[in-house]
């Protein structure tokens, strides 16, 4: 036999050439090749690559648009066979069009929001070399955690001289303070810091100057909005405002507003030396009250900074010598501190992560979902079209042309529902961030990698789920089409179907039975016993040392009012303390224990107020002298963990005084932390100062509109030139499970739409069954089978793949309820019925989807479908 | 009508075409180039420069019958057309009047 040329080659050949020059060249190369293989055929068959490599330039290349006028056509047939398919069966297009069209949209709502929960902090220049110094005090567990975010002041100086791997340090510090103008005066974040604070954060100064004012402590720089505020449309540069109505600030320069997705937010800037504790803690290492930022040079990994910042171990263990734990600094970088809820002493709260993984985790859930629906449907659709198919096959059509028709069909869809959810979300996003409480911006133009990143997924899921289908109807025999035998009895075949079925159900009902615990929990959370009383009480914040003093005048001012029924005094607000000390001196024990114990001080009225009994003693009161300074109250969890009784512990010594008496334990924390030991101690000046703290009022609300004025007049008559503001404790105290609240409802949202998507997809998969059997049904009926019968015959299959999706379903919820669950230390059990309550709607809502429809089929009238 | 110019390869390879009369397709002109130049020639360029000229109207071709060598692949012959020959006769014209220009010494 004659020496072929390479098969290859001449495929490429063929596949780039020219039409009307390919005979010749082929020809010819052919001709040469075969005079070459007389000789040596290895070395021909590489000389006809070779050629034909050669071949390969501009010269021979078909332009591969030239025989378009036949794919055009068919492009155009394709399209014009879609969209008949699609208005010939409008309610399945529907269903499958809105199932993905409304997956599509959670997944870019969802999309969006974690984008902008991962763009914290990125605007920064440089930030992958910017890190926060945060330190360990191993052993000082503070509200579960041993990590705090601020740092002592001699720190970034040590830095900036003693490590030579950072380029620059900066410190910051935070504070609200009031801000008088001539006439109007607002509350203020402001920020304390050094002059290099401008170019490390490339702070964008848009009049004045930013670096020289940082360095002058009677000089201020103010946000744009906030200029706006005090001065209007007038130049503020060179103005004067008042600093806490004491000292005097000079504008000399404005700045732009932070963004929202930065982790901390200033109307102001100052020089840090006018920080009131700035001067006393020069060469503090313990006088945690900076934040300290390092900007490492390029290519510095952070674990050798954080090695090098053993050097200053020796101060750090001399400051830390009383205390039984010392400090040991870390780097955080910048990017990762919003999503960090770790940390303690955070300037604003932080997002947590888990709730990110959480939404990204139902935002893929929903989508996958919805994807199946696609593919469940067009597969049993495509039964409806393996004549069509059958067709082109016997004229010749290859599988690929058929693959791509149908696989062209679903991207054509999925682009189409792409569109639809960006223009969808455009709409819905702000009320999306209304209903999470933040401003998630639409940002598709601006970014062009998400923009891309979205088509990419909408072209991915179009491409997965008409993937299936598209090999499923390409396969189709055209003799068993014809002849009508191509799909066969459902349930038997379909089984990759039922396993769909199976999964989108069995996500639903995880996904449901996830909504109901966390709507369960927060219900346990609001009704849970806390110990103390928190309703029809307001509490209004001061900060100053006249108020500190006069708190006695205003009580009684206050007590004036018959609907103010009790005032209380206190350092702490009841449902969350940030005070923690360490006792290491009780009767029995002299140093050799530590007790990590929070702290409360408060007056005589405290405990009243709050409805907080106690379990042994008595109150604070001002017969005894000694009560102000030496008297101690503890919380049960205290006198436990001591290894007292409540009646034992009673005139024990304890710290700087004596046991006075026992509480019971009542909630100061929130409850994802436990109960810790807690000492109450009476509010007086030479045990903490008295400066700021809480007016507790237990009012009667049903004179609120009177009440609320006499409250702020009555403040505002001790200090006129200060902000007051009352708040309900209720309130304040759903707050703080704000987050989770919201993401619970997002979740019940986003659990609903999953069952939507689900049933329609189950309402289109058994429409088509029935119209694919309705002969037999009919024949059935003719014979004198009863509707029951008829129903129950039909929805038999899909009511037991429903049942097995939701046995499958319970194992994985438990394992993922218990454990979102174990990160709150005080959390409801998960009852039995819970998955009964789930799990009843769903097979209800699948039922009466697949009754309905087969109740409709067994009532027509069997004539009509035999006639045909 | 203005007659196109030709580069040097184009132009042996149109000399070819027009010696082998009717009878010049790829691998004829390849072997025929090859005996006279004695060096090897690429099949492809010869391909590009019938195209180019066939483009400039300086060459045309036909197709002729099936055989069994070449697979079963027709060959393409090429014929000069008037315009080619013109093409030449400026060609050597150039070269002649150019040559004749020579000065007559000795270039020992």
């Amino acid at each position: 036999m004659q020496v072929q040329p390479p098969k290859n080659a001449l495929r490429f050949l063929r596949w780039f050439c020219r039409r009307d020059y390919l005979e010749e060249i082929e020809g010819d190369l052919i001709e040469i090749f075969e005079s070459h293989a007389i000789d040596n055929p290895q070395s021909a068959r590489r000389k006809f690559w070779w050629q034909v490599l050669l071949h390969f330039r501009p010269d021979f290349i078909r332009s591969f648009h030239s025989n378009s006028v036949i794919n055009s056509a068919m492009f155009f047939h394709y399209l014009k066979v879609a969209w008949r398919n699609l208005s010939r069966h409008r309610l399945y297009s529907f269903i499958n069009l809105s199932g993905l069209t409304v997956g599509m949209t959670c997944f870019l709502l969802v999309a969006f929001f974690i984008q902008y929960q991962l763009s914290y902090d990125r605007h920064f220049p440089d930030n992958d070399r910017i890190y926060r110094v945060i330190q360990q005090q191993e052993g000082n567990a503070f509200r579960g955690s041993d990590l705090f975010a601020v740092t002592p002041r001699p720190l970034a100086s040590a830095v900036r001289e003693q490590i030579p791997e950072v380029e620059s340090a900066v410190r910051l510090g935070m504070q609200q303070d009031l801000l008088y103008g001539n006439e109007i005066f607002f509350p203020v974040e402001l920020l304390y810091t050094e002059s290099g604070f401008v170019d490390f954060f490339s702070l964008e100064v848009l009049s004045g100057e930013g670096r020289s004012s940082l360095k002058d402590p009677s000089t201020i720089l103010l946000s744009k909005s906030l200029a706006e505020k005090h001065f209007g449309k007038q130049d503020p540069i060179g103005k004067t405002l008042l600093l806490n109505d004491r000292k005097e600030l000079v504008v000399r320069g404005i700045y732009e507003d932070f963004p929202n997705n930065q982790h901390f937010q200033a109307e102001g800037i100052l020089s840090i030396e006018n920080l009131p504790n700035w001067e006393g803690e020069q060469g503090k290492w313990a006088s945690n009250s900076y934040y300290s930022y390092v900007k490492l040079k390029d290519g510095v990994e952070p674990s050798r900074v954080e090695e090098s910042f053993r050097v200053f171990d020796e101060n750090v263990e001399a400051a830390y010598s009383q205390f039984p734990f010392s400090a040991r600094y870390m780097l955080q970088p910048i990017a990762s501190i919003h999503l960090n809820s770790g940390v303690n002493v955070e300037n604003q709260a932080r997002s947590d992560v888990r709730y990110v993984y959480l939404m990204a985790a139902v935002a893929i859930l929903i989508l996958l979902i919805a994807g199946i629906n696609y593919m469940n449907l067009a597969t049993v659709r495509s039964a409806r079209r393996s004549t069509e198919m059958g067709v082109r096959k016997v004229m010749g059509a290859v599988r690929w042309q058929l693959v791509s028709q149908v696989l062209g069909e679903a991207l054509l869809l999925t682009i189409f529902s792409f569109i639809t959810s960006v223009i969808l979300v455009k709409f819905l996003l702000p009320y999306f961030g209304y209903f999470l409480d933040m401003d998630v911006p639409f940002q598709i133009a601006g970014n062009v990698w998400t923009f891309i990143g979205m088509i990419f997924l909408a072209i991915l899921i179009g491409g997965l789920s008409g993937l299936y289908p598209a090999w499923f109807i390409s396969a189709v025999n055209p003799v068993k089409a014809f002849s009508g035998t191509f799909m066969g009895k459902p349930g038997s075949q379909f089984s990759l179907q039922n396993l769909l079925i199976v999964g989108q159900f069995a996500t639903t009902v995880v996904l449901a039975v996830c909504a109901v615990v966390m709507y369960q929990q927060m219900k346990y959370i609001q009704n849970k016993k806390l110990g103390f009383n928190k309703d029809q009480i307001l509490y209004v914040s001061y900060f100053g040392r006249e108020l500190g003093q006069n708190t006695d005048r205003i009580r009684n001012e206050l007590l004036k009012n018959s609907n103010i029924n009790e005032v209380s005094v206190s350092t702490n607000l009841i449902v969350e303390t940030y005070n923690q000390g360490i006792v290491d001196s009780w009767e029995g024990n002299s140093g050799e224990r530590d007790l990590y114990c929070y702290r409360y001080h408060v007056d005589e009225y405290f405990l009243d107020l709050f409805d907080i009994p106690l379990k042994a003693g008595r109150n604070f009161s001002l017969s005894h002298s000694t009560d102000s300074t030496q008297s101690y109250l503890l919380n049960e969890t205290a006198a436990k963990a001591i290894g007292w009784t409540a009646e034992s512990a009673i005139g024990k010594n304890f710290a700087e005084g004596k046991v006075i008496g026992v509480v019971e334990d009542f909630h100061f924390q929130p409850m994802d932390l436990k109960i810790e030991p807690l000492y109450i101690r009476y509010r007086h000046p030479e045990n903490q100062s008295t400066d700021f703290g809480y007016v507790s009022m237990k009012v009667n609300t049903n004179h609120l509109e009177s009440t609320l004025p006499y409250i702020l007049a009555t403040f505002k008559d001790e200090a006129p030139r200060k902000i007051f503001e009352y708040r309900f404790l209720d309130e304040t105290f759903e707050n703080m499970y704000l987050s989770e609240k919201r993401m619970g409802q997002a979740f019940s949202v986003f659990t609903l739409i999953a069952l939507f998507i689900a049933s329609i997809g189950l309402f289109g998969m058994i429409s088509y069954q029935i119209v694919q059997r309705t002969k037999e049904l009919s024949i059935r009926k003719v014979l004198g089978a009863t509707t029951i019968g008829l129903m129950s015959w039909l929805s038999r299959d899909f009511l037991r793949l429903i049942s097995i999706s939701v046995l499958i379903a319970i194992p994985f919820s438990i394992l993922i309820v218990s454990r979102w669950l174990d990160h709150f230390a005080y959390h409801t059990p998960v009852h039995w019925w819970v998955y009964l309550i789930v799990s009843v709607p769903v097979i209800l809502i699948a039922g009466l989807t697949v009754g309905l429809q087969s109740f409709k089929a067994a009532r027509s009238n069997p004539a009509n479908a035999l006639k045909e | 009508m203005n007659v196109p110019s030709i580069g040097e390869f184009e132009e042996l390879v149109l000399l070819t075409v027009a010696a082998q009369h009717d009878e010049a397709y790829g691998v004829s002109i390849k072997s025929a180039l090859e005996e006279h130049l004695d060096k090897k020639v690429n099949v492809s360029a010869i391909h590009v420069a019938l195209k180019r000229m066939k483009d400039k109207g300086l060459v045309e071709s036909r197709f002729g019958g099936i055989t069994n060598d070449r697979g079963g692949r027709r060959k393409k012959f090429y014929v000069i057309t008037m315009l080619g020959k013109k093409a030449l006769d400026r060609q050597f014209e150039l070269r002649t009047s150019l040559y004749q220009a020579i000065p007559k010494i000795n270039f020992g």
